[in-house]
Formats: structure tokens, C-alpha cells, sequence
């Protein structure tokens, strides 16, 4: 049995920052991460990060613009505790050796972002997730602590509402071990792979929060579903709203800059809910190009700036869609780029389970609500990572022992190996394609209760031949047949409880568009969905959205 | 957009059933935009599930998919299909090299990640900084600098690629040194330049500037133009290695003779192990074979000298 006071499943930022905390106060802490931590999908972020440097500025303006931006339905406390924190955390990162663009005098760059009054979005050209997973793992083999690489976690172990560990499978050798701790930090990321066209990483399949569920812990908010608004047309591969910050247009088949009839004052700056609805009403009205996208064009920019702000962006669209923005317009379309929904915490990145912490895009604390501004998802793995490594460091301090039950590992070995035998069944990647094109086509931009409805039955469907599934490798080293069937079952378990939620929330707000609720409803829905998994399918209630100082308003740009 | 079938011949190992290594040839479907992770992972979701290779972001940035296209160390998820089908008829597809064999495509990345240890990754920040809320000023060009090095996203392929690394297991190879050059750029770095010594140990000078680092690199990091800079921090800083007097050797008999002495070149090189191989030596003179330790100038040395002079005021400015 391996043992640590602390283990942090996943080494993004989130994950990774957590651990520098908790090693720093003297904690036995482990990361465990199914990819090496530099392959994390942290490393994929490209446009910033935010806080209220400029001299304007001040962290209640950044508060209020994420709380408008996230349509009232984030906690106030916890946007507040992101945002005051936000300039010490960069700061941070800068002197640990991030790499961001400079002022002329020298100072940290800020570019404007979507559904921000002020430029506050530091970047390090349109690489910034790049350049803060490299600097973090840096400071984490300075700190030497200990990594897990290529483990695969594949059940969380909770009794009598304690944390006991984990079951995790080692990858190179296909054993499945139990893992003891006193705290589990949950830092798994986000739930894209649900969804046939998404940004997020082919291993970005939402483990955490599916684990959590199934350890009977509720889920929040999973309806809340992040559409980005410009992603290449086809690959789906995310191209910045860093392109915009820096003056991009978002143009028709007519030759429009159509943002002006949605959004008159912010245009193409408008919170990424809103652009991504435009886009997708063009599209719908017959106004894009061969009927299915628009165009990104960057070409008035020149090329010395693209060169300069947007590199990743004009090779990222020369390989994969094979045009040049300095001369052509960027095809673009919408696409699933972020899970505003996760496991709930409170402001110290505790659950509801004693020892269990989660941070990052898997937590729900919420700073986000209906929908996240740009530039703050990478804000809130640096905040509320370091807040769950410091609680966690304090928290098995005061704790003597924990026990890992010996039959929890017994049932994880008898489940894994009966899948591993199976001769016969369904294939995983046919199941997930499924899933995947219904979440899109039925649980998308715009939703409606009858095609909701569809959703629930095809996933039903889908749940079922999972139980059969086969996954025709039963070598035990390296079987990644084995990790992306485990994965499928994370993500089938997720899609039910995002159609749930959707189909029960009967309003419009943030991300989640009811076409048949077309209005937001303060009176009933100004409120978290929470979501725990029972024989029947998740069980949904409802807790209070924490308003401190900005009662809500109608939400114009 | 048009189809067409490729074929990929792929390099298969399971370590449970196969003794060694073979080649497993597949057809697929493809169209002019296909990577060939696409075209692999088509193979293991159509054809064959038990195909074997790390994958993530898809989008040349996570640098999980890096393995042999075509004898080459590519990212798979940049690789067009088409390009390397009309280039060379097929698509071969082995795992990195420099690195074993676990399963199919997936290389055992252990060495690599021992040898970027080797030369402390990280920055060496001033911790009395800690908790403050000013920024260290740096110029956007510093930034630059050691920005481009920092782009690297730690794949593999130029350390499978490098010819080096086939020969000297000591020479820590491209990445780690970009890596440490990236740090001593980097004016915020404690150790800065003064990690510059050790690096001879490390095989500064075993690279024999092949360019494979700097062709097969998908981020255009450059790590030969980084070793480069490093060997000439090092040769400055008087470091008395062998690599070293050899630059210094070569470089002072073409500016001083407009020709390379072989017989300077070897004395300044070896020093005092030159009379370990006195009897050579002496041999190849009797036979008219080891040109004058005092060679006379060429007859246009002063053309050559002013290249050396406009070189050096380059290399300053």
C-alpha cells in the first residue's frame, strides 16, 4: 500500500500549485497525474490571466465584472477572496520565472478581455497556460515532491464521510494499488471530452468530478457549459480570445461585424456566452460560410503584430486549417471549452467529505456561475489551488490516523480485471462518439426541453451497452484501451448529470440557453443545482447563490 | 475534399507477447488534411484497439504524441498524412529513439527527464521577494530572449534525434541545455552565467552541431544555437576543457595563418597528451605527412583577418 499525508490527483496548476504549498508547510505530499505534469491541459491556455494591476483598476471592479459575467450566479465571497488574491498570485508567478509580455517601462502587460471594463489580462503572448505550467513544474522539482506520473486514479475510497485514499492503476505495469491519505486534493480539470467538439484535450474527461459523484458526493451547476466562441472550424483546436483582445473582427458570410446587433457597446469583447450565442444565430439564420461558420479576421492587425501577440494563433491556423491570418480571415465556429460545474467547495477548497479538497476547474466554488470570463480560469487554479494545499497541510496535522480499507482495493482489482476479460461486448470510442454528438447536437448552445428530453434517452442507451462494454486488450502494461474505457464510463456518468440539470433549470441564464425559457428568473432560479447519484439517476436540489454586494441587474454589453 | 487509402507500417512491441520488435502494416481511409495521430487513432478505435502511443492535446502543444515519422522524431498530431504519403510512399511509424522501447509508439522518456535534471531546471529566484506585489522590470526583448527557449514543450524528439546522444551517453543533449540556457538568459536567475560551469561535464562539447535538434523541433526552440551561445559563455570564462582549446586552436590558426594547422590544432588541443602519441607523430613527419608547427600565412591573410575582425564586431553589437 502506498501512504502520504496528501495525494493531489492531477498536475495541472491547480494540482501543482496545491502541492508547493503543502510541501512548503512541511507536509509528506504526492502528486498523481495520468499524464506527465507538463502534458497537463493546463499547459493549453492561451489568452491570460487576470488581476487588477492598472492604476484604474481595483479588485472590486474586477469582482463586479465576474460576477455580471458570470449572470449572478457566482458566490460574491469567493469571487472577492479570487480577485483581492489575484495581484499577490501573479506577482507570484513572475518571480517564480514566468515569462509575461512587458510595458515599455518594463512592468507587466495587460491586454483587455471579454466582459472586462479594464485591460487586466496579464499574458505571455497567446501561450500563457504554456508558460505557467512550465514555471510551476519547475518549482515543483525545485521543491522536489514527489510525482506519480502515468497513474491512473481510478476510484476515491470514503467511509463514514472521510477521505480514506484512492485506488489508482499504475499505467506501465497495469496493477491497481490502493493509496492512503489522510487528504485527497481532487485537481482533475474539466469534463470537454463529453462533448464531440471541444478544445480540451482527448484526456481531459472530468475523472475527478465523476469520482466524486460516485463517491455519493453532489455535484453543482453541471448545466453550465462553456461554448468558446472562436475555434477552428473543423479541428475545433481553440484560437485565443487573445485574438480579439488585440482587435480581431468576427465577420459574416454578408461581410458584417455582426457582434454590433448583439452587442453594441463591448462587440466582439462580449462575454464568451453571448458571442458564442451570436455566432450560432447567424449560423442558424443562414448567414454563415457554407452555412456552418464564421470568419475571424485578424489580417488589419499586420503581420508584426500577430508575429508578435498571437504566434500560437497564426501557426495553430496555417497547420490546421491551412490559412495564414495575415492574409486570409480565420474559419471559426463555437465550440465546448469550459466546465463551470464541479465538485462543490467551500472558500477553503473543502467538500463535504472530511479530508477531501478539490480546486481548479473540477471544483465548484463558484467563481464562475452561469459562465467565466476569460483570463479567470487560470486566476482561480493559483488562488484556490494554494488555498486547498494550505488547509490540507493544516487538516492532516489534526489528524492521527485514517484506515484504507483492504476491500476497496479487492472490488477495484475484481472490477477491473472482469473488464479487462470480457471476450465479448461494445466498443468504448463508439460509445463516446455517440455521447459526444448527442451532448453537442442536444445539450449545446441553445437547448430545448423535447431535444433535452432525446438527450436523456440516447445517454440512457449509451449507459446501458457500457455495462457491456469491451475492451479487446487484456495485456496489463500500458493498456490504454483499458484507461480510455474508464474514462468513457466518467464521462457517460457526467452527460446524465448535465442533462439533468439543464432539463430541470427552466430559465436562461450565463451558458445555459433554454430556447423554450428564453428569460432569466431571479424569483426561482437564483440558485446552485446539486446533483447526487442514486439507482435512479442523479437526484437534483438547490442551495442559495451567496450575494454580498451586487444585487442583480439586467446583464447588457 | 478527395480520399485516398495510405499505408502505415508501424512498429509493434508488446513487452507481455513479443520477443522483439516487428512491423504491422495497416490501410486507411484518408483526406488531405489528416494528422497522423488521426490516422492512428482511426487504426485503434477501427482496426486494432491494443495499438499503443501517448496523445493528449492534439494541438501541438502538450508534446505527449512525439515519435518516429518517416525515420524522423515528429509530433503526430502535426504531421500531415498526406505530406509524408506523397513524400515517401508509406508511413512508417516507429517509437523515439535514445530512449527504450515500453509498448508500440511509447518510449520509456525516463533518460530524457534525468538528463534535463541534470542541469537544475528551474529559477533560482530571489526569495526575499516572497509575498510582495512588485514585479521584477524586465524589457520586452529580455523577455524574448529567454522566452523563445522557454517555449519548449519537452517532447523528446530532438534528444531522440540527436546523433550525440547515439555516442556519448554523457552528453546530456539538446533540451536540457536549451533549458539551462534559457535560465542563464534570464537577468531575475541567482545562478545566471555560473551555470555555465559543470556544463563540460555534462557534454557541452560533444554536440557535433548535426542541426537535427533544430530541424525535428516542433517549437522552433533552436537547441543547437542555445549549446552554441553556452560554449562560447564557456569558452570566455576561461574553462580550460579540451572542447574548448580545440575552438580556440581552430580559430586562432585561421586567423593568424588563413589555414588549419592540423599540427597547432593537435598540440594546443592535447597539450602534454601529445606525447602519448609522439611515435605517431614523429612517424608522420618522417613520411611528410604532419604539416610545420609554424606555418607561413597565406598570401591574402588580410582578407581573412578582416572576416574575423567584421564577425567579432557583429557578435558584439
Amino acid at each position: 500500500m502506498i501512504k502520504h499525508d496528501i495525494v493531489i490527483v492531477g498536475a495541472g496548476l491547480a494540482g501543482l500549485r496545491a502541492a508547493i504549498e503543502a510541501k512548503q508547510k512541511s507536509a509528506d505530499v504526492a502528486v498523481l497525474s495520468k499524464l506527465h505534469p507538463v502534458r497537463s491541459h493546463s499547459d493549453q491556455a492561451q489568452g491570460g490571466i487576470n488581476a487588477s494591476l492598472g492604476e484604474d483598476d481595483s479588485w472590486e471592479k474586477h469582482t463586479f465584472d465576474t460576477v455580471k459575467g458570470s449572470d449572478y450566479l457566482a458566490d460574491q465571497d469567493a469571487v472577492e477572496i479570487m480577485c483581492k488574491d489575484a495581484p499577490r498570485a501573479i506577482i507570484e508567478l513572475e518571480h517564480w520565472g514566468t515569462l509575461f509580455n512587458r510595458t515599455e517601462s518594463g512592468r507587466l502587460a495587460q491586454r483587455p478581455f471579454g466582459g472586462a471594463g479594464f485591460p487586466r489580462t496579464c499574458f505571455a503572448a497567446d501561450k500563457t497556460g504554456h508558460v505557467l505550467q512550465t514555471t510551476i513544474y519547475e518549482q515543483i522539482r525545485k521543491n522536489d515532491v514527489q510525482i506519480y506520473e502515468e497513474w491512473f486514479a481510478t476510484a476515491l475510497v470514503v467511509e463514514d464521510n472521510v477521505c480514506k485514499g484512492l485506488t489508482a492503476l499504475d499505467i506501465l505495469t497495469g496493477e491497481v494499488y490502493a493509496v492512503q491519505a489522510k487528504a485527497i486534493i481532487l485537481a482533475t480539470g474539466g469534463a470537454g471530452q463529453v462533448y464531440s467538439k471541444t478544445t480540451n484535450s482527448l484526456t481531459t474527461t472530468g475523472d475527478g468530478i465523476a469520482m466524486a459523484y460516485n463517491a455519493g458526493l453532489p455535484i453543482e451547476d453541471m448545466e453550465f457549459v462553456q461554448f468558446h466562441p472562436t475555434t477552428l472550424y473543423d479541428s475545433n483546436i481553440l484560437i485565443s480570445e487573445g485574438a480579439r483582445s488585440e482587435g480581431g473582427y468576427l465577420v459574416n458570410a454578408l461581410g458584417e461585424r455582426f457582434m454590433k446587433k448583439y452587442a453594441p457597446d463591448k462587440m466582439e469583447l462580449a462575454p464568451r456566452d453571448i458571442v458564442s450565442r451570436s455566432i450560432e444565430t447567424e449560423i442558424r439564420e443562414g448567414r454563415g460560410f457554407e452555412g456552418s461558420y464564421m470568419h475571424l479576421d485578424l489580417r488589419h492587425l499586420g503581420e508584426a503584430k500577430i508575429n508578435e501577440r498571437l504566434p500560437t494563433i497564426r501557426e495553430l491556423a496555417i497547420y490546421f486549417a491551412g490559412v495564414d491570418p495575415v492574409k486570409e480571415p480565420i474559419p471559426i465556429q463555437p465550440a465546448q471549452h469550459y466546465t463551470m460545474g464541479g465538485v462543490p467547495t467551500n472558500l477553503n477548497s473543502a467538500t463535504s467529505v472530511k479530508g477531501l479538497y478539490a480546486a481548479g476547474e473540477c471544483a465548484c466554488v463558484s467563481v464562475h456561475g452561469a459562465n467565466r470570463l476569460g483570463g479567470n480560469s487560470l486566476l482561480e487554479t493559483v488562488v484556490f489551488g494554494k488555498r486547498a494545499g494550505a488547509k490540507a497541510a493544516e487538516h492532516v496535522k489534526e489528524v492521527s490516523v485514517v484506515t484504507f480499507p483492504e476491500t476497496a482495493l479487492k472490488e477495484e482489482q475484481k472490477r477491473i480485471e472482469a473488464l479487462l476479460n470480457r471476450k465479448d461486448g461494445e466498443k468504448a470510442s463508439e460509445i463516446k462518439k455517440a455521447l459526444g454528438t448527442t451532448m453537442f447536437d442536444k445539450v449545446g448552445i441553445f437547448r430545448h426541453k423535447r431535444e433535452l428530453e432525446i438527450a436523456k434517452r440516447n445517454v440512457a442507451t449509451l449507459q446501458r451497452q457500457f455495462q457491456n462494454v469491451c475492451i479487446m486488450d487484456s495485456s496489463r502494461k500500458f493498456n490504454t484501451s483499458l484507461i480510455e474505457t474508464l474514462e468513457v464510463g466518467f464521462a457517460l456518468d457526467l452527460a446524465e448529470v448535465v442533462i439533468a440539470g439543464a432539463l430541470a433549470r427552466k430559465e436562461s441564464r450565463g451558458a445555459h440557453y433554454r430556447i423554450d425559457y428564453p428569460k432569466r428568473d431571479d424569483a426561482k432560479w437564483l440558485k446552485h443545482t446539486l446533483a447526487v447519484r442514486t439507482a435512479e439517476g442523479p437526484k437534483l436540489s438547490y442551495k442559495p447563490a451567496t450575494i454580498t454586494r451586487f444585487q442583480p441587474e439586467a446583464r447588457g454589453y | 475534399m478527395e480520399t485516398q487509402e495510405a499505408v502505415f507500417r508501424i512498429l509493434r512491441f508488446n513487452p507481455e507477447r513479443d520477443e522483439k520488435p516487428h512491423y504491422q502494416t495497416f490501410q486507411v481511409k484518408i483526406d488531405s488534411r489528416m494528422t497522423v495521430l488521426d490516422a492512428l487513432e482511426n487504426i485503434k478505435h477501427e482496426q486494432d484497439s491494443s495499438l499503443t502511443f501517448r496523445r493528449s492535446c492534439r494541438s501541438g502543444i502538450c508534446g505527449s504524441c512525439a515519435m518516429k515519422i518517416n525515420r524522423l522524431a515528429k509530433l503526430a498530431c502535426k504531421a500531415r498524412v498526406k505530406t509524408e504519403a506523397d513524400k515517401h510512399g508509406e508511413i512508417l511509424v516507429e517509437p523515439m529513439e535514445n530512449m527504450p522501447p515500453i509498448r508500440d509508439l511509447v518510449a520509456d522518456m525516463g533518460e530524457f527527464w534525468r538528463e534535463i535534471e541534470r542541469g537544475n531546471p528551474w529559477l533560482v529566484w530571489d526569495e526575499s521577494l516572497a509575498g510582495s506585489i512588485k514585479e521584477n522590470l524586465l524589457t520586452n526583448q529580455q523577455q524574448q530572449i529567454s522566452g523563445k527557449l522557454a517555449d519548449c514543450i519537452m517532447c523528446g524528439a530532438c534528444f531522440s534525434d540527436c546523433v550525440s546522444r547515439v555516442f556519448d551517453k554523457n552528453f546530456n543533449g539538446p533540451a536540457s541545455l536549451a533549458k539551462i540556457h534559457r535560465f542563464v538568459t534570464d537577468p531575475r536567475d541567482k545562478e545566471g552565467v555560473k551555470r555555465v560551469h559543470g556544463l563540460v561535464e555534462m557534454g557541452l562539447w560533444s554536440c557535433t552541431h548535426c542541426y537535427f535538434c533544430w530541424s525535428q523541433c516542433p517549437r522552433d526552440v533552436r537547441p543547437v544555437s542555445a549549446i552554441s551561445e553556452l560554449r562560447v559563455l564557456s569558452y570566455n570564462s576561461l574553462d580550460p576543457s579540451q572542447g574548448a582549446r580545440h575552438v580556440g586552436a581552430f580559430k586562432n590558426s585561421v586567423e593568424s595563418s588563413g589555414m588549419l594547422n592540423e599540427a597547432t590544432l593537435y598540440l594546443k588541443t592535447m597539450r602534454w597528451n601529445t606525447l602519448r602519441d609522439l611515435g605517431l607523430v614523429l612517424k608522420m613527419a618522417t613520411k611528410g605527412k604532419a604539416p610545420s608547427p609554424f606555418p607561413r600565412p597565406i598570401p591574402k591573410i588580410d582578407e581573412v583577418r578582416a572576416l574575423f575582425r567584421v564577425a567579432k564586431e557583429i557578435r558584439e553589437k
